[in-house]
C-alpha cells in the first residue's frame, strides 16, 4: 500500500479542508460552523431517534394497520419539514419585502393535503380488510 | 458490540448500497448543475463574482445563450433533484445508523480517516440541503452569506462524496451479492415497501415544487412551491429603492463605448424593436416565460460606437446591493435585448420600467432591471 492507494484522500481531504477554511473566513463563520455541526447532531441525535420512537409508539397503537398510519403521517411531516418556512409563515416577512406579496394559503393547503392522505389511506385499509374478511 | 434498539432486520449492506446508488445519481445531478450555475454567473467578468476571484476555483467558461431555457433546465434540475434526494438521504442514514454507535468508535488510522470523511459528508449534505431549501423560501435563519456558504459547502460535499464512493465501491460490490431472505414474520414493511415508501416521499416533494420550474399550467399544481404566481417579481421597485421620480420624464439611459451619449425612453422606443419569447429563470428554481420587446444590445453597441463589443457593464438605478450591476459577454450582447415592453405593454415598474436586460439562458438576477447605464468594451 503505497502513496498511490491513498492519493484520493491526499487530494480530497485537503480540498475539503481548504473550502472549510475559506467558508470560515467570511461573515458569520461561527454560525456556519454551528450549522455544519448542527446538521449531524440534529439528524443523528434528535430527528432519527424522535421518529423511531414515534414509529414504535404508532406500531403498538395501530398494530396491523401500521402502514396505513405510518405512510400518510410520514409524507405529511416530510412536507411540513421541507416547506416549513412557507407553511409556518416564518419566511413571510422577507418574502413580502422582496416580492410584494404574501406566502398565503400554505398552512391551509398542508392541512387539506394531510387530511386527504389519511382519508385515502383509511379508505384503502377498509377496502383491504373487507376484501380479506367477507363476513364483516 | 451494537445496541439492540437497532433491530430492524430490514437494515442490510444490500439495502444501504441500493439506496446509495440512487443517491449517487441524484447528488451527481445536483452537484453538476450547481457548479454549472456558478459558471453561468460568469464570475470572471468584472463585478459578477460574489465569491472573490482570488478565493475561487478556476472553473469558469463562457456560458452559452442557446437554448434559451438552458438555465431554467439546469437550475430546475438542481433544486428539484435536491428535494427528491431528501427522502433517499433520510432512508440511507436510517439504514446505517447502528454504525454510528459501534464500539470502539475508531479502529485505527484508516478507519479514523473513513469516519472523518463520513462525518464531513453527512454534515455537508445536511448543510447544503437545509440552506438550499430555506433560501428558496426566503427564510434566512443564519448569519452567513448564502451564496458563499452554499458554494464552499458544495466543495466540501463533493470532495467528501467522491472520497466516500471510492472507499465504499468494494463494499457495494460485496453487498450486491448478499441479498438475503428476510424473516417476513418480524417485518412491518418489506424491502419493496421501503423503496415504495421512500419513492413516495420523493415524488411528493417533486410534485409539491416542480410546477414552479415548469411554468404554465403546472404552476398551480405545485401546492407548496414558493413561487406560484404566473409572472413572479423577484424584487419589487420599493425593495430595491427605485422610486417613481427616478423613472419619470427625466430618465435617460447613459450609453458609453467609444462615444458617450444618453437616450430617453422615447428615443429608445424609436429605434428598431425586436420581440422575443424568453424565460427568466431564477437560481431558486422558478421560471417564467414572457414575450419581451425592446432594442437589441448589439444595436445599442453600434450606437455607442462599439460594434461587436466583447463586454458590457450594466448598471441599475437601484442604489445599493451586489446585484445593482452585472457584466455580460460578447455572446450575451449578440443575443440579448434591452426590453422596454412585455406582452405588448410597457414594462411594469416592478419588472424593471423603464428598461431591463433580457438575455437568453442568463441567471435571473443578471437580467438587470431599471437599467441606468450601459458601458460597452471592445
Amino acid at each position: 500500500m503505497g502513496l498511490r492507494a491513498h492519493l484520493p484522500q491526499l487530494i480530497l481531504l485537503p480540498l475539503a479542508g481548504w473550502a472549510l477554511l475559506q467558508l470560515l473566513g467570511f461573515r458569520g463563520a461561527g454560525n456556519a460552523a454551528l450549522w455544519l455541526a448542527g446538521a449531524v447532531v440534529v439528524h443523528d441525535f434528535l430527528l432519527l431517534p424522535a421518529y423511531s420512537a414515534l414509529d414504535a409508539v404508532a406500531r403498538r397503537a395501530a398494530g396491523g394497520a401500521i402502514n396505513h398510519v405510518r405512510v400518510p403521517a410520514a409524507l405529511s411531516l416530510l412536507v411540513l419539514a421541507v416547506f416549513w418556512p412557507s407553511i409556518s409563515g416564518a419566511s413571510d416577512g422577507a418574502f413580502r419585502r422582496a416580492s410584494g406579496i404574501s406566502h398565503q394559503g400554505y398552512f391551509t393547503r398542508w392541512l387539506l393535503f394531510s387530511a386527504a392522505l389519511f382519508a385515502i389511506s383509511g379508505a384503502l385499509y377498509l377496502v383491504r380488510r373487507t376484501g380479506r374478511d367477507p363476513a364483516t | 458490540m451494537t445496541f439492540t434498539v437497532w433491530r430492524s432486520p430490514l437494515r442490510s449492506p444490500w439495502l444501504t448500497s441500493v439506496l446509495g446508488v440512487v443517491l449517487l445519481v441524484l447528488f451527481a445531478l445536483v452537484i453538476v448543475t450547481g457548479f454549472l450555475s456558478h459558471a453561468a454567473y460568469m464570475p470572471d467578468l468584472p463585478h459578477n463574482a460574489i465569491v472573490p476571484a482570488g478565493r475561487d476555483l478556476p472553473l469558469t467558461f463562457g456560458w452559452p445563450t442557446s437554448p434559451s431555457w438552458l438555465y431554467a433546465l439546469t437550475q430546475g434540475v438542481h433544486t428539484n433533484a435536491g428535494l427528491v434526494a431528501i427522502p433517499f438521504l433520510l432512508a440511507k442514514l436510517w439504514s446505517v445508523i447502528p454504525k454510528l454507535f459501534e464500539y470502539p468508535p475508531v479502529k485505527g488510522l484508516g478507519h479514523a480517516v473513513e469516519r472523518l470523511s463520513v462525518a464531513l459528508l453527512v454534515s455537508s449534505a445536511g448543510f447544503q440541503l437545509a440552506t438550499g431549501v430555506v433560501n428558496a423560501q426566503y427564510w434566512y435563519p443564519f448569519k452567513f452569506n448564502f451564496v458563499v456558504a452554499h458554494y464552499y459547502g458544495a466543495i466540501v460535499f463533493t470532495a467528501a462524496l467522491v472520497l466516500h464512493v471510492i472507499v465504499k465501491v468494494p463494499a457495494m460490490r460485496r453487498a450486491r451479492a448478499t441479498r438475503a431472505e428476510l424473516p417476513t414474520a418480524q417485518l412491518t414493511l418489506s424491502r419493496r415497501g421501503l423503496f415504495a415508501f421512500t419513492t413516495a416521499g420523493a415524488l411528493t416533494l417533486l410534485a409539491a415544487n416542480a410546477g414552479q420550474s415548469l411554468g404554465g399550467p403546472f404552476r398551480r399544481l405545485a401546492l407548496f412551491a414558493p413561487r406560484r404566481e404566473a409572472f413572479p417579481v423577484n424584487k419589487t421597485a420599493r425593495a430595491a429603492g427605485v422610486t417613481a421620480a427616478m423613472v419619470g420624464p427625466s430618465y435617460r439611459l447613459a450609453l458609453r463605448g467609444i462615444d458617450a451619449t444618453s437616450l430617453s425612453r422615447e428615443q429608445l422606443l424609436a429605434l428598431p424593436q425586436r420581440t422575443a419569447r424568453l424565460p427568466i429563470a431564477c437560481v431558486e428554481g422558478w421560471t417564467t416565460t414572457q414575450e419581451w420587446t425592446g432594442v437589441s444590445l448589439a444595436l445599442l453597441a453600434e450606437h455607442a460606437g462599439a460594434p461587436g463589443a466583447r463586454e458590457l457593464h450594466v448598471e441599475s438605478l437601484q442604489p445599493r446591493g451586489v446585484l445593482r450591476q452585472a457584466s455580460l459577454s460578447g455572446a450575451q450582447i449578440a443575443a440579448g435585448l434591452l426590453a422596454l415592453r412585455v406582452n405588448g405593454e410597457d414594462l411594469p415598474l416592478d419588472h424593471g420600467f423603464p428598461a431591463r436586460i433580457v438575455v437568453p439562458a442568463l441567471p435571473g438576477v443578471h437580467n438587470t432591471k431599471w437599467v441606468s447605464a450601459l458601458t460597452f468594451r471592445s
